[in-house]
């Protein structure tokens, strides 16, 4: 007769979970070696599986910290061309430049922009 | 034999039992009882907490043209405890840092584990040391705040101090703005000094705001250079300009000489940091008879068509004598405005009540701030109507015995400008997110005051009719005749008072006779007002008049702003027909 880990077990109950019962299940599962190396193979495989996207995730995480850092340079180095445009070309210097190598100097007696109606009307 | 096994068995058993309760025991002692102290031990072993510094939000003018930016440099650090010998890292390093060698031991001699070297050095220097850096000196990535456009603008920016908080001006306005909150992320160490982020990692720069300005850099380039021509052709003491849009109030540029470079902020004494337009009171003098006689209209106490008797140069109130510079007999009310007779100013505003006067004066917006946006801005002293005197009365009218600040005069001459409404003076167009979202207003957390950029409402003040009226006796004030002559420009109708104040002496106790401000404060075009500009000059000693060394810088900065404005000289103006250019466009 096969043996059960539930001998005593009232037939109205046959169907129903009992905790007690879990650690008599491990350790008639223990009894068999192939379901021993079946388990064993398992949590390594999940192990592995584990560490495999655990330096994965570290490996994409570093890869992410360079190429942040490789945006931000090139932001700043781009912002630093902005700068240096601003510096070269404020009033001051330029105004500058083109009084000593152009021989520019800001209008005395500004443009007068009138309309021919208005030309004709002044020589009337 | 048996007893024997049995007792070794026992012995083993027994020795196995005791040396699992001792490692269960240490055990418990490790997880349990130290488990938190050693968590944390561990943890800053193997990580630790990088913080993003932000970065300082940028000010630019209103093109865009960059103002104010923070730049990325290196600052040298150094860990005494990791270094092999202080005495030999300092001979290689002072040369090279520039440091005196004694200086540069005692600091890597230290007991602590950190200590700065120097910071913000030259990046070419921070590149080469950086291939030989020896053991236990290291580099901070910092930033360094750079002003492009050097001593223009530089009392009204400021400056930060060495850990980039505000110290002066619009950077010490704006710090809650500007400077963002640090945002931290963990690492975990790695063998090779490696790092990986662990958590928390900000997905973009921590946020900070960028201030978009209503200055015009070329304006204000321009403004700089002329007052500063003017304050040394005068051989003045120093002087301000501001040139303000006229409809909206948008500040276009705000100068003083002498100025000082924000960049090397630290070769400058204190006065050199002052926005004397708007932090300094002056008493403006004749150009505040223009308020005198806008009150006076509008209350109905004196018509157009009316004469004042100058009582000849000198007139006596309250034990005091009030003079004009020139004598007159009876003058009509332009001509009281277009001679700047002090008699018949006091003359005019002795017949307003102190209290309504003082009422006029205050919805003027003298006595309280602008609130321009300008840092430190003073608002002014104006005496109780209930204490005047006949004197102050009298000498309040034609300018004196009141405190302003420039930007107050020159918004309550922008009053006339505006036909009788009130425009607040505005500096800061618009802040920018680190998102690049244009904002209006923003709201703090934690309840604290919210800021609002742009323009803002204005208020009628007075009459358009008495507005309007004024403005043509300002006009006057530049034509032939006038007092300010010089500030007429050719092609385009000018608008505007002269001032020669007094500067009154607390050593002496009384007005000095040898200082003066000089000032000119007016607008143009003047019948469709564009710019209104007010040019103000301390103490100078080539001549004392407004007329003479104010208008005339206001003149060089009006003609040149009209034309970056593209506002071209009208040829209808008369002794104008000269040298009329045909435009191939019309």
């Amino acid at each position: 007769m096969e043996q059960t880990f539930f001998p005593n077990r009232a037939r109205s109950l046959s169907g129903q979970f009992r905790w007690k019962y879990i650690p008599a299940v491990f350790w008639d599962a223990m009894q068999s070696f192939y379901t021993m190396m079946m388990l064993g193979f398992l949590i390594t495989m999940g192990c592995l599986f584990y560490l495999w996207q655990w330096m994965n995730y570290r490996g994409i995480a570093m890869d992410v910290d360079q190429l942040t850092k490789q945006h931000a340079s090139q932001l700043y180095r781009i912002e630093l061309l902005e700068v240096e445009i601003d510096y070269l070309t404020r009033p001051k210097r330029l105004e500058r430049l083109a009084s000593s190598l152009m021989q520019l100097q800001p209008p005395e007696h500004p443009p007068r922009f009138v309309s021919l109606n208005q030309v004709r009307e002044i020589q009337e | 034999m048996i007893y024997s096994f049995k007792i070794r068995l026992l012995t083993i058993v027994g020795l196995v039992a005791v040396s699992l309760v001792i490692a269960l025991g240490r055990s418990f002692q490790l997880q349990v009882l130290e488990g938190a102290h050693l968590e944390k031990l561990a943890q800053s072993q193997q990580q630790r907490t990088v913080v993003l510094e932000p970065k300082r939000g940028r000010i630019t003018d209103r093109n865009g043209r960059i103002l104010a930016i923070s730049i990325p440099v290196k600052s040298l650090y150094a860990n005494p405890k990791e270094l092999e010998s202080a005495q030999q890292t300092a001979r290689i390093l002072a040369p090279r840092l520039g440091l005196s060698y004694h200086k540069l031991k005692r600091k890597l001699s230290s007991k602590r584990s950190f200590v700065w070297l120097k910071r913000r050095i030259d990046p070419e220097l921070a590149k080469a040391l950086e291939k030989q850096l020896p053991k236990g000196i290291g580099f901070v990535d910092e930033f360094r705040r750079y002003y492009p456009q050097r001593s223009e603008g530089g009392q009204m920016l400021g400056f930060t101090g060495i850990d980039s908080q505000g110290l002066e001006g619009l950077e010490y306005q704006y710090e809650s703005l500007l400077k963002g909150k640090p945002q931290g992320y963990i690492v975990e160490k790695e063998g090779t000094y490696r790092t990986v982020p662990l958590k928390g990692y900000p997905e973009r720069p921590p946020e900070q705001f960028s201030l978009q300005l209503t200055i015009d850099s070329r304006i204000q380039h321009l403004t700089e250079k002329h007052i500063a021509q003017g304050v040394i052709e005068a051989q003045a003491d120093r002087g301000t300009a501001i040139v303000m849009d006229s409809s909206s109030g948008a500040i276009l540029a705000v100068a003083s000489y002498p100025g000082f470079d924000p960049n090397r902020y630290r070769q400058f004494s204190r006065a050199h940091f002052l926005n004397r337009a708007v932090t300094s009171g002056y008493e403006p003098g004749s150009t505040f008879k223009i308020i005198t006689l806008s009150a006076a209209l509008s209350e109905g106490l004196i018509s157009v068509d009316q004469n004042f008797d100058c009582e000849n140069g000198e007139y006596k109130v309250g034990g005091h004598r009030i003079r004009d510079v020139k004598k007159h007999q009876q003058l009509s009310l332009l001509q009281v405005l277009k001679k700047s007779s002090n008699i018949c100013a006091a003359k005019i505003g002795m017949r307003l009540s102190p209290h309504v006067f003082q009422d006029y004066i205050k919805n003027f917006g003298f006595g309280s701030r602008p609130d321009s946006g300008l840092a430190a801005e003073a608002p002014g002293k104006l005496l109780p109507a209930k204490k005047w005197t006949a004197v102050d009365h009298a000498s309040i009218s034609f300018g004196q015995g009141i405190l302003v600040s420039p930007l107050q005069m020159l918004v309550a001459i922008n009053v006339f400008a505006n036909r009788g409404k009130l425009v607040t003076p505005f500096t800061v167009q618009h802040a920018i997110d680190a998102s690049g979202n244009s904002l209006n207003q923003i709201d703090p957390p934690g309840g604290s005051e919210s800021y609002r950029f742009g323009p803002k409402e204005s208020k009628r003040i007075i009459e358009p009719q008495v507005a309007d009226l004024v403005r043509e006796f300002m006009i006057s004030v530049t034509q032939e005749g006038g007092t300010a002559r010089r500030a007429s420009i050719e092609g385009y109708q000018v608008a505007g008072k002269t001032g020669t104040s007094q500067v009154y002496d607390p050593k002496l106790g009384r007005y000095s006779k040898t200082q003066y401000v000089a000032s000119f404060g007016g607008f143009t075009p003047a019948k469709d007002p564009r710019v209104s500009i007010l040019v103000l000059i301390r103490n100078p000693r080539k001549s004392l008049y407004g007329g003479v060394v104010a208008a005339p810088v206001f003149r060089e900065i009006a003609r040149k702003t009209m034309l970056i404005q593209k506002v071209f000289p009208e040829p209808s103006q008369p002794n104008d027909q000269e040298s009329i250019r045909v435009s191939r466009n019309d």
